[in-house]
C-alpha cells in the first residue's frame, strides 16, 4: 500500500501503521453492501475563458516556491527516458 | 479598558465609533495578549508585523486568527506540516480577501492538525495547542489553534476550515461559537485542500451575532470556487422545531453531557420552541463512511506534494524515490494513515467495496435528512460526545475518530451546522466548556442563527 500510495515508511512505522490500518478498516466495513442509488445532484460549471491574465505575471512567485528550477521552469529529476 | 476575553465584534465597534479606542489600539492590544498567552497556549505558529491600516468596513480594524491552511498573501502557510517547509502564500484565500475588504486586521497564523488531519492539534509537525480552560487538556482539533487563539483572548474571532468538524469540535473544547456553512456558501479558493466535497471555510467567534457577521462577509460565489454558489434565500424563525434523535447519541455520549444537553432543551421548550424526539437510525453509519470519503479525498489532494513544485524536496536515485522520500520525511502518521487508507478504499478490487458503499451511503443520508427537514427546522445533538480530553489520553486513532461521530452527518449532507456552547461540566477539577450542535436544511443558516440566539438567550 505505501509502494502504491508514492510514501516510503520506516519499518516501524509499518509495524504501528499496519495494526492501525486493520482495526479502521474492520470499522469503515460497517457501511459495506449499502445499497441504492448514487443521486447525481453534482453540475458541472465550467468558467468562461475569458479576461485572461497577462502571460507570466505569476511565474516569477509560483516558481519561488520550487526547490530547483531551470529559467522559466520547474526542474525535476527524469521522468520519462528516451530509450 | 479593552477586555480582550470577553469584547465582540460589535463592542468593538461601537467602542471605536465612540472614541474610546483607536483600530492601532485594539492591535496593540489583541497583538501583545497574544504574544504573551502564545507561550502556554500554542494557539499561534506566527504572529505578523502590523502591516497597512485597515480598510473601511464592517470588519475594520477587528484583528483576527487565521488557519494555517488558508492563504496570506506574502505569508507563510504551512498546514502545520514540515513538507510545506518555507512555502510563502502566492495569493490570498478569497475568504482572507473578502475580510481585509471588510476592513479586518490578521494576527497571524494558527495551528492545526497537520493537513486538518485530527481532532486536537496532537497532529501539527509542530507541537500541540493548550486547551486556555485547562492546559492539561486538547483544544480540539483541527482548528484548535484558530479556537484556542479566541478563548485566551488573543483574537476577537477566527478563521477556520471544517471537513469533519474541525470548527465545531473546537469551538465546543474551548467555549465558542463555530459554524459549518453550507457546502458551497463559502468560496474555498485559497483553502489547502484535504477533502475536496466536504471541507468548508467558516468563523470561529464569541457570539452568534459575530459568527453571522463573519459569515455575511465570508459567503458568496467566486468564480475561482466553482463548487462555491448562491445561496436560497430563508428567513430568521422565532418559533422552531427542533428534533432531537436521542437513539443516534445517547449511549455514544458521556452522561452528564446528555444530561446538560436535556436541561438545554427544557430550557428552550420553556421558551416557546417545539422539541421533537425524532428517529434517524441513517446518522449510526456516517463515521464510517466519512472514513471512507476523507482519507479517498485527502490521499489524492495531498498526491501534489512532491518537493518538484514547493515546500520540503529530499533527494532520490530517481525522480520516484525523490518523490516518496520526500513525502516520507515530509509528512507525520496520521497523514501517512489516511494516505494508505484512502489509496486502499480506491484501489481495484476494493473501490466499490468500501468507496461505492460510503458513496451510496451518503446518497441516502442526505435523502433522509432532506426529508427531515421538511417537517423541522433544526437537528440537534450535543456537538462532541465528551469534554476536552487531556493530552495523551486517546492513543489508537479509532479512539479519535469518534469524537467525529456527531459532527460528520453535516459535511456528508452538506448541510450548515453550528455548535453553541451549552454550558460545562467537570472534569478532574476544572469545568470544561461543552456545545450544542444544530444543523439545518442547505443554505438555511438563517434558522441555525435563530437557534443560537435562543440558547445564548436562556443562560
Amino acid at each position: 500500500m505505501a509502494s502504491l500510495s508514492h510514501v516510503a515508511l520506516t519499518t516501524e512505522e509499518v509495524e504501528a501503521l499496519g495494526k492501525n490500518l486493520n482495526q479502521i478498516l474492520e470499522y469503515v466495513q460497517k457501511v459495506k453492501g449499502e445499497e441504492g442509488e448514487v443521486a447525481h445532484a453534482h453540475r458541472n460549471v465550467m468558467r468562461a475563458d475569458e479576461n485572461p491574465h497577462e502571460v507570466g505575471v505569476w511565474s516569477k512567485r509560483l516558481l519561488n516556491a520550487a526547490s530547483q528550477t531551470d529559467g522559466d521552469h520547474f526542474a525535476s529529476q527524469t521522468i520519462l527516458k528516451n530509450d | 479598558m479593552i477586555d480582550t476575553n470577553s469584547l465582540t465584534i460589535k463592542e468593538a465597534q461601537e467602542g471605536l465609533g465612540a472614541g474610546l479606542y483607536s483600530t492601532q489600539d485594539l492591535w496593540a492590544t489583541y497583538s501583545a495578549e497574544a504574544k504573551e498567552k502564545n507561550s502556554d497556549v500554542f494557539a499561534y505558529l506566527e504572529l505578523f508585523e502590523r502591516e497597512n491600516s485597515p480598510k473601511e468596513g464592517a470588519l475594520k480594524g477587528m484583528p483576527l486568527a487565521l488557519k494555517d491552511n488558508i492563504l496570506f498573501e506574502g505569508h507563510r502557510a504551512s498546514a502545520s506540516s514540515k513538507i510545506l517547509e518555507g512555502y510563502v502564500a502566492p495569493y490570498s484565500a478569497t475568504a482572507v480577501t473578502k475580510c481585509l475588504d471588510a476592513g479586518a486586521v490578521f494576527l497571524g497564523r494558527t495551528n492545526m492538525d497537520e493537513f486538518a488531519m485530527g481532532s486536537s492539534t496532537e497532529n501539527s509537525a509542530f507541537g500541540a495547542t493548550k486547551n486556555p480552560h485547562d492546559l492539561a487538556r486538547i483544544p480540539g482539533g483541527s482548528s484548535g489553534g484558530s479556537a484556542a487563539a479566541v478563548a485566551m483572548g488573543g483574537a476577537i474571532a477566527a478563521l477556520g476550515s471544517d471537513t469533519g468538524g474541525s470548527i465545531r469540535q473546537p469551538a465546543s473544547h474551548c467555549g465558542l461559537i463555530g459554524l459549518k456553512p453550507t457546502y458551497g456558501a463559502v468560496s474555498r479558493y485559497g483553502l489547502i485542500a484535504m477533502g475536496s466535497s466536504l471541507d468548508q471555510i467558516g468563523p470561529i467567534a464569541k457570539n452568534v451575532e459575530d459568527t453571522e457577521l463573519l459569515f455575511n462577509i465570508i459567503k458568496g460565489v467566486d468564480p475561482f470556487d466553482s463548487t462555491s454558489r448562491e445561496q436560497e434565500k430563508f428567513a430568521p424563525k422565532k418559533n422552531l422545531t427542533i428534533g432531537v434523535p436521542y437513539s443516534f447519541f445517547e449511549n455514544a455520549a458521556d452522561e452528564d453531557v446528555v444530561a446538560l444537553f436535556k436541561e438545554k432543551m427544557k430550557a428552550l421548550e420553556d421558551a416557546g420552541h417545539t422539541i421533537k424526539s425524532i428517529e434517524l437510525p441513517v446518522l449510526s453509519d456516517a463515521l464510517a463512511a466519512y472514513y471512507i470519503i476523507m482519507p479517498a479525498e485527502a490521499s489524492t489532494n495531498l498526491a501534489r506534494f512532491d518537493g518538484i513544485r514547493y515546500g520540503l524536496s529530499k533527494e532520490g536515485k530517481d525522480v520516484r524515490e525523490a518523490y516518496e522520500n520526500t513525502r516520507k520525511e515530509g509528512f507525520g502518521s496520521e497523514v501517512k494513515r489516511r494516505i494508505l487508507i484512502g489509496t486502499y478504499v480506491l484501489s481495484a478490487g476494493y473501490h466499490d467495496e468500501f468507496y461505492g458503499a460510503a458513496t451510496r451511503y451518503r446518497a441516502s443520508l442526505t435523502n433522509e435528512l432532506t426529508k427531515v427537514f421538511a417537517d423541522i427546522d433544526i437537528v440537534a445533538t450535543p456537538t462532541v460526545p465528551s469534554p476536552a480530553y487531556t493530552f495523551g489520553e486517546k492513543q489508537d486513532p479509532l479512539s479519535v475518530y469518534l469524537e467525529d461521530i456527531f459532527t460528520v452527518p453535516a459535511n456528508l449532507s452538506g448541510i450548515p451546522a453550528l455548535s453553541v456552547p451549552m454550558g460545562t461540566v467537570t472534569r478532574t477539577q476544572s469545568q470544561l466548556p461543552v456545545g450544542i450542535q444544530f444543523m439545518a436544511g442547505h443554505d438555511n443558516e438563517a434558522v441555525l442563527f435563530s437557534a443560537g440566539f435562543a440558547v445564548e438567550n436562556s443562560f
